[in-house]
């Protein structure tokens, strides 16, 4: 087979395959502009005959959707910068400070890595309800501060940084505060950009445990108050559409924003070895 | 600029051998101090002690007469060149050399000064703004001086500096750190496994081995005068030949090899060897210490021997041969080739013998 007709191959399974994956988003996109009943009619349509705001006028107006949008916003920026502080500072502390037990709290963790996470959903919903906080940011920023592949993301790459360097930055006078700041961090930046990415991406998206802690209403987020909608409003197609195009746009915009460190860090792995 | 005094310093890591043995010397203000010895010798622990990057072990270390065994390494106020540069690469050029001052909370406009005259002695003011990425090996390790230069601090360390540059360029950088230890006047302590560096950058150096400092002198003294076997074969390139004999005397003082097909006389000069008569030793001569014509001006010893291999360097020729297994080199200044294989008649000079005890290894001395 010739190079030629192996790369059109290629680009040709490719772009099958992106249609198919696009496909279900374009018309997502289409069907949210509308008219009501219009998405349902046989054949199915792409193009809206009239593109009509309405949908997304009643989600923001009649469902209060401002609110939900506010509260996955704070929850999802507040966990991912909480989280990316907490994990780059364990990962670095694991990957290049000595300290007593290091090994087999490493190992603890990493075998804790298995436990699914509904088995401790019950214990942790107990816990944050003897303290007050259901219904309130904590319950999802608090048990989001940390997470172990987290910090096993930025111990191996934190492995990767010259002893040297920090104590280089040591020599010079830094702190271990400092060197943290001005040194480390800096030099994680594509891991930061990617577990940022991962983060922000999972709790946008999550929606068994905002379920479970939001019992009220008001403290939703936008993928609770998107399911409780397809409840009430199941003949809405056109309304469903428009509230799932307002919950993935923010997650588009982060990635494409950060797509370029994001790429850099998945990479990071093969080159380093 | 300032001294440094180390009393016993030991260093253990796990395990029952120290890596630092009990080293005791000082370094005098101004001075250029290099810790010389093969890897595993515990010059770069010695070095990262004085650092204050290692934990001593026992032992006391004192800059300018205080006692800074347990001062953070930031507070002794030294600065090290690491082996790798070990560069900020997220900060350019400038940055890297200003990072230690902002840290220090030095005024800007003086930040700005340092920097600018230390790349200015440097030769890289023309790189400031560049990554360290973006600059050769060579560059780097400017870069790398420069930011400890900047910090004007007491004791300068370097930590084999060049052993990641090219052959040319190591030669070139030696020159220039030592004219910057001219120019600076600071005291230096440099790390390095390179006998030549050693060699011709110290005002003094401290040999190690196995974590024990074998002898403490300057260049000349060390290469002419070694206290031990290890620091005969260490110091010098090629190094010392050595052949095992023993010492005897039936009437007269003599050195004869092991299976005894050489007996040398050894003359009057050498008569405090009749300590040694009937000991096991070690003759050593330097390769420059054998000639391929007999001389009147002084005692000289014939060797003849066959030539294995002969390295004509232009200067001077290096030939190869062997007294009972022991290789032997000899660094010739002669034009005339000499033959492989053919018989060759070579010449000791009397007193440029070292001896040492085979058992101890240390220098029998008058």
């Amino acid at each position: 087979m010739s190079e030629r007709l192996k790369k059109i191959l290629v680009l040709l399974t490719a772009s099958i395959i992106a249609f198919m994956s696009l496909m279900p988003f374009v018309w997502m996109v289409f069907a949210s502009f509308m008219k009501s009943g219009e998405a349902n009619v046989y054949p199915p349509k792409l193009i809206p005959d009239e593109f009509v705001l309405t949908h997304y006028i009643t989600l923001f107006t009649r469902l209060n959707l401002t609110g939900y949008l506010i509260n996955s916003l704070v929850i999802s920026v507040g966990v991912t910068f909480i989280s990316l502080i907490i994990n780059s500072m364990s990962g670095y502390a694991f990957a290049k400070m000595a300290f007593k037990g290091k090994k087999q709290i490493f190992n603890s963790l990493l075998s804790a890595m298995v436990i699914p996470g509904q088995v401790t959903m019950l214990p942790v919903f107990l816990m944050l309800k003897n303290m007050g906080l259901i219904n309130t940011y904590w319950a999802i920023l608090i048990p989001g501060m940390a997470s172990i592949f987290g910090i096993f993301l930025i111990k191996q790459y934190a492995l990767s940084i010259p002893d040297s360097l920090i104590e280089a930055a040591r020599m010079d006078g830094g702190t271990e505060i400092q060197i943290y700041w001005k040194v480390i961090l800096p030099l994680c930046k594509p891991i930061l950009v990617t577990l940022g990415i991962f983060t922000f991406m999972g709790t946008w998206n999550d929606f068994l445990w905002p379920l479970i802690v939001m019992t009220d209403s008001s403290m939703y987020t936008l993928p609770v108050a998107l399911a409780n909608l397809m409840g009430e409003h199941t003949q809405d197609t056109e309304l469903m559409m428009a509230g799932s195009v307002i919950t993935i746009i923010p997650v588009i915009v982060v990635f494409l924003a950060l797509q370029k460190y994001y790429i850099k860090g998945i990479m990071l792995g093969s080159v380093k070895g | 600029m300032a001294s440094v005094k180390l009393e016993n310093i030991t260093k253990f890591y796990e395990g029952k051998k120290p890596a630092v043995d009990k080293a005791s010397f000082e370094i005098n203000d101004k001075e250029f101090v290099v810790l010389v010895g093969p890897s595993g010798c515990g010059k770069s622990t010695t070095l990262r002690m004085i650092a204050g990057l290692e934990e001593i072990s026992s032992g006391e270390l004192y800059i300018d007469d205080r006692l800074v065994n347990d001062v953070s390494p930031k507070d002794r106020d030294i600065a090290m060149v690491f082996q790798n540069y070990a560069l900020y690469p997220h900060m350019t050029v400038y940055e890297n050399m200003a990072f230690g001052l902002k840290l220090r909370k030095v005024d800007k406009n003086e930040i700005k000064k340092r920097v600018m005259d230390a790349a200015e002695i440097l030769g890289i003011v023309e790189y400031l703004e560049r990554k360290p990425k973006a600059l050769s090996g060579g560059q780097r390790q400017r870069v790398a001086v420069g930011r400890a230069i900047v910090r004007q601090p007491k004791v300068f360390l370097f930590d084999e500096p060049l052993s990641n540059l090219d052959a040319k360029l190591r030669v070139q950088m030696r020159t220039e750190i030592s004219k910057l230890h001219k120019r600076l006047q600071a005291t230096i302590v440099y790390v390095t496994h390179d006998q030549t560096e050693a060699m011709t950058m110290g005002d003094r150096i401290v040999v190690m081995k196995d974590g024990l400092i074998q002898q403490i002198d300057n260049p000349l003294n060390l290469y002419n005068f070694p206290t031990n076997i290890f620091v005969a074969g260490f110091i010098g390139s090629p190094a010392m030949n050595f052949i095992d004999g023993k010492i005897t005397d039936s009437g007269r003082l003599q050195f004869v090899t092991m299976n005894g097909t050489v007996a040398m006389n050894l003359g009057e000069s050498l008569s405090f060897l009749k300590k040694a008569v009937g000991k096991e030793v070690t003759l050593g001569i330097r390769p420059e210490d054998i000639l391929c014509k007999h001389t009147d001006s002084e005692t000289l010893q014939l060797l003849q021997c066959t030539l294995d291999v002969v390295e004509p360097m232009g200067n001077e020729i290096f030939v190869y041969t062997s007294i009972e297994s022991h290789p032997v080199i000899a660094r010739l200044i002669t034009q005339d080739l000499p033959k492989v294989g053919m018989p060759y008649n070579l010449y000791l000079r009397l007193n440029k013998l070292h001896f040492f005890d085979k058992e101890t290894g240390n220098a029998i001395k008058s």
